[in-house]
């Protein structure tokens, strides 16, 4: 091949190519759109289920005594990381323990250090009734972390054991964004 | 001498024509094929556009109405209908309590115009959005117009005057629960389009999607424990899950390429957000409870913040 049929026909590959380009680049383009858009959802409802499952494993652990915190100022964290899964960031503190009195009152700290906490009384109908109720409480934060460009989930709950055991969640939220990492 | 004039002479007519022809069909080939894959990159965005559209609208209410009821104990979290108390199947508006702020009458409550003084007053600000509800979850929505130390001043929202629709709100029994309402609704934007928009307080209207053929929510309450055999020899320890159905339908965008969009359905479910305390085997003696989780602004810790209520509803 002469040399002026190679420019001739390096200059044709090259039009085909320019003109097939910008095809390539829409057909990405679409790929692209609708993956972000199935991203953005999995982010959204895998991350708010992931935070979700380990709340319900932190209550277990409290439950079963596995997770045990002896004083109000102690907390322990735990990383939640299984094959094909997503990672969760959890941390349990305790609380103060709370005492509720069967009048539905929350004592002060002074007020339970003076109270026999398990005493019974007699109610109308000649049934035995606990006066109080001595609630371990505890703080569970559970965050699924950012992928960028999608925010983290982080769940924040508030979980109670009761002195037979067992664990009830007494309010919950999630909120989604980006978070200073503790 | 011969080759060299057939090198002068060029391309023959037919050669020049047939290469024409070639070109023109070529071209004409690039032209639809570009010309589809224009009109088809035109209706791939309007499909992802509303597609996307949708699912985030979806997941924003669905993240709403996922913690409502936090910090509200058992008083009613969703109510299907405007912020302004109207019933609607195409509004929702979403109740939490997220400061836990919570107190309970101290005194009988029957006059807007008279102060009554209220076990917790001190947690609530002029201006504050509570909730009044008794012990058999009757509802009212007011608005604390004063703080004097004790006593807390309260106008019905639900009444033009501010008297309240309940004639009496009895002491000992009836909570004042401080509340966030968000709306979801359908609305008309400034173009004349319908849209839903949010609305939460202290912001301005946010519009979550534009073009809506249809927007409703449908309240499905979980099994009562009073329809739960359980229920009859022991009181069930927490409230049993309720759904809310989420049903959205776009129109096309009507200045793009038409498209079929599909509606689409969501049903979220309600997290715990109380419990009941038993002090007897069976539950007779019961205490409800709820939490949230706040910030000490001293020291920046996390704490919790819980109220209590009596837990009166009838067993059988």
């Amino acid at each position: 091949m002469k040399a002026s049929e190679r420019g001739a026909a390096l200059i044709l590959v090259m039009i085909a190519l320019a003109a097939l380009m910008p095809l390539a680049l829409l057909l990405s383009d679409f790929t692209w759109r609708r993956q972000r858009q199935v991203n953005a959802r999995q982010q959204d409802v895998g991350g708010q289920a992931a935070a979700r499952g380990a709340l319900d494993l932190a209550m277990g652990r409290i439950q079963s005594g596995r997770l045990v915190l002896r004083g109000p100022d102690q907390s322990e964290s735990f990383e939640l990381e299984e094959p094909e899964g997503r990672p969760v960031r959890v941390r349990v503190s305790r609380q103060t323990d709370a005492v509720l009195s069967a009048e539905g009152r929350l004592l002060t700290p002074e007020d339970a250090a003076m109270v026999d906490v398990d005493h019974l009384g007699i109610d109308d109908l000649g049934n035995q009734v606990r006066e109080y109720r001595r609630l371990e409480v505890y703080i569970v934060e559970a965050e699924s972390p950012a992928r960028h460009p999608f925010g983290a989930v982080r769940l924040l709950a508030t979980v109670i054991r009761l002195d037979t055991g067992e664990t009830y969640c007494i309010g919950l939220r999630y909120d989604r964004g980006y978070f200073p990492t503790p | 001498m011969q080759t060299d004039r057939r090198r002068q002479a060029g391309f023959t007519l037919i050669e020049v024509i047939i290469v024409f022809a070639i070109t023109l069909l070529i071209a004409a080939l690039t032209y639809k094929i570009t010309r589809s894959c224009w009109l088809l990159y035109q209706t791939q965005t309007q499909v992802t556009e509303r597609g996307f559209s949708s699912v985030r609208a979806l997941d924003d209410m669905a993240v709403e109405i996922a913690r409502a009821g936090y910090g509200l104990g058992d008083a009613g979290p969703v109510f299907l209908g405007r912020l302004d108390g109207t019933r609607a199947v195409d509004a929702i508006t979403v109740r939490s309590n997220p400061e836990g702020i919570a107190g309970v009458l101290e005194e009988d409550l029957t006059d807007p115009k008279e102060p009554v003084t209220v076990d917790g007053a001190a947690l609530f600000a002029e201006g504050d959005e509570v909730l009044l509800v008794d012990d058999q979850r009757k509802l009212e929505r007011a608005r604390v117009t004063a703080v004097r130390s004790d006593r807390l001043s309260l106008r019905s929202h639900d009444t033009p005057d501010g008297s309240f629709k309940r004639p009496r709100w009895i002491a000992r029994s009836t909570r004042v629960l401080k509340v966030r309402e968000v709306g979801f609704y359908l609305t008309t934007d400034r173009t004349g389009v319908l849209a839903v928009a949010r609305k939460a307080p202290g912001q301005a209207e946010q519009i979550l999607v534009r073009y809506v053929e249809e927007l409703s929510f449908e309240y499905q309450q979980g099994a009562h424990p009073a329809n739960d055999p359980r229920s009859l020899l022991l009181r069930m320890t927490r409230s049993t899950g309720s759904t809310v159905r989420i049903t959205l339908t776009l129109r096309p965008n009507p200045s793009l390429p038409p498209i079929t969009v599909p509606p689409r359905t969501v049903f979220v479910s309600h997290e715990p957000q109380w419990t009941t305390i038993p002090f007897d085997p069976a539950g007779l003696h019961a205490i409800g409870l709820a939490g949230v989780v706040g910030q000490d602004p001293a020291t920046g810790a996390k704490t919790v913040r819980m109220h209590t209520w009596h837990d009166s509803r009838p067993l059988f």
